[in-house]
């Protein structure tokens, strides 16, 4: 088949062919095989047009066809249609989640969450004796105490006798600090074991320190009755 | 995916069911294109074949009943088969079959003539036509007049009409006769 007698194929097909003509050209079709055969492959496009039922089928194929040739050439996670549908999922997932983490940030203020834990370590208030306590560094040597024991569980009564022993040649003031944080007695100068406290002092638990003018060589408590 | 039942697929093609087509792809492509390319075909041999096939058991689920004494799957594989045979003997292509399963011998007379083979061209490269062209040809062959035809899609006269379905014409033909399988069909 070739386009060279598609002219009159037309002509002929349209009707619009003088009588002379047409009968001019049906002679040359029962006559010339190569007209005739070509004139047969001609109303076979009429044939096929006409199959509506197979046209349907073909476009459907087609369109099948150019999907899976489409779906070949994506990634994976593409390839199927309900996948767009976990995709959307996924980003709805995605954003929801940047939103709800962007407002938590913005509703807590980590500045001023800092600020405010700087704050509390420096207003916190610690009690007058652990001001008191906290003046002098607190030292480790060897410093051995025989009387009295630490304890808060038996009772002293006054006067105090201290004694001890300590690896140390500084000399050591002796102090006792009620609850509230004050000296109720010092010994103002040195003192030297053993020493005898003879002030009468309050009941109730007492501290008692041995220092330098800027170490707290022991400290320990007592309860006076 | 929605499974069909043999009994499924065969009433989805004779209604042209797009899903059951779709089914029928995903099922059995493979299978095929792993036969043709075993035998000396290519990739795009197998999706021309896989086409012509399903159209070809399409027309005859249409045409008669088809009542399968075997499964889908074996008769769908024997048509592939005897169709390809066909095509490798038409073309002089020497041939040892390496078969993957089971099929049913089937006469030429059952598929495709060179008749009907010609006709799946020119319906295929119909389809390659513009969009303006189908509709022009198709409105031909419902015998729709020149004068309605240039008044539907907007043309001067009937004149213009009858130069438009020419050209048309003329564009289909020359598909057809550089389609590679027309060729050979030709010689």
């Amino acid at each position: 088949m070739n386009t060279k007698y598609l002219k009159q194929f037309e002509n002929y097909y349209n009707g619009e062919m003088e009588p002379e003509e047409k009968a001019s050209f049906e002679r040359s079709l029962s006559q010339d095989p190569e007209l005739n055969a070509s004139y047969k492959e001609y109303l076979i496009i009429y044939d096929a047009i006409g199959d509506k039922d197979v046209l349907d089928l073909r476009i459907k194929l087609k369109e099948i066809r150019e999907e899976n040739a489409r779906n070949r050439n994506r990634p994976d996670f593409f390839r199927y249609g309900y996948n767009w549908l976990w995709m959307a999922a996924l980003i709805t997932i995605i954003i929801s989640f940047t939103i709800i983490t962007s407002l938590l940030i913005a509703k807590v203020d980590w500045n001023d969450e800092v600020t405010s834990a700087l704050n509390a370590v420096d207003i916190h208030e610690y009690s007058a004796l652990d001001r008191e306590l906290m003046k002098f560094e607190q030292r480790n040597i060897d410093f051995k105490l025989e009387s009295p024991k630490d304890s808060i569980f038996f009772n002293r009564k006054y006067p105090l006798l201290f004694k001890w022993t300590v690896d140390s040649t500084y000399p050591l003031i002796l102090e006792l600090i009620d609850w509230e944080g004050k000296i109720v007695f010092s010994s103002d100068k040195p003192a030297i074991s053993p020493y005898l406290v003879k002030k009468k002092l309050p009941g109730g638990i007492m501290v008692y320190r041995f220092r330098t003018d800027t170490e707290a060589y022991y400290i320990g408590f007592l309860f006076l009755k | 995916m929605v499974h069909y039942t043999q009994y499924g697929i065969i009433e989805g093609m004779r209604r042209n069911d797009k899903d059951v087509l779709k089914y029928v792809y995903k099922q059995y492509f493979p299978m095929v294109r792993y036969f043709i390319i075993r035998n000396q075909g290519s990739e795009e041999d197998a999706e021309d074949i896989f086409q012509e096939a399903i159209v070809a058991v399409c027309q005859r689920v249409k045409k008669r009943n088809l009542a399968l004494d075997c499964a889908f799957k074996t008769y769908f594989y024997s048509v592939i088969r005897h169709m390809w045979l066909q095509y490798l003997e038409r073309n002089k292509i020497h041939y040892e079959f390496s078969d993957m399963d089971e099929f049913l011998m089937l006469e030429d007379h059952e598929l495709y003539d060179d008749f009907q083979t010609k006709k799946a061209i020119f319906q295929r490269r119909f389809l390659d036509l513009t969009e303006l062209c189908q509709k022009v040809l198709l409105m031909v062959v419902e015998g729709t007049s020149y004068e309605e035809i240039a008044l539907t899609l907007g043309y001067k006269g009937k004149q213009y009409a009858i130069k438009r379905k020419y050209e048309c014409m003329k564009s289909l033909i020359n598909r057809v006769i550089h389609d590679p399988e027309y060729k050979r069909l030709s010689k």
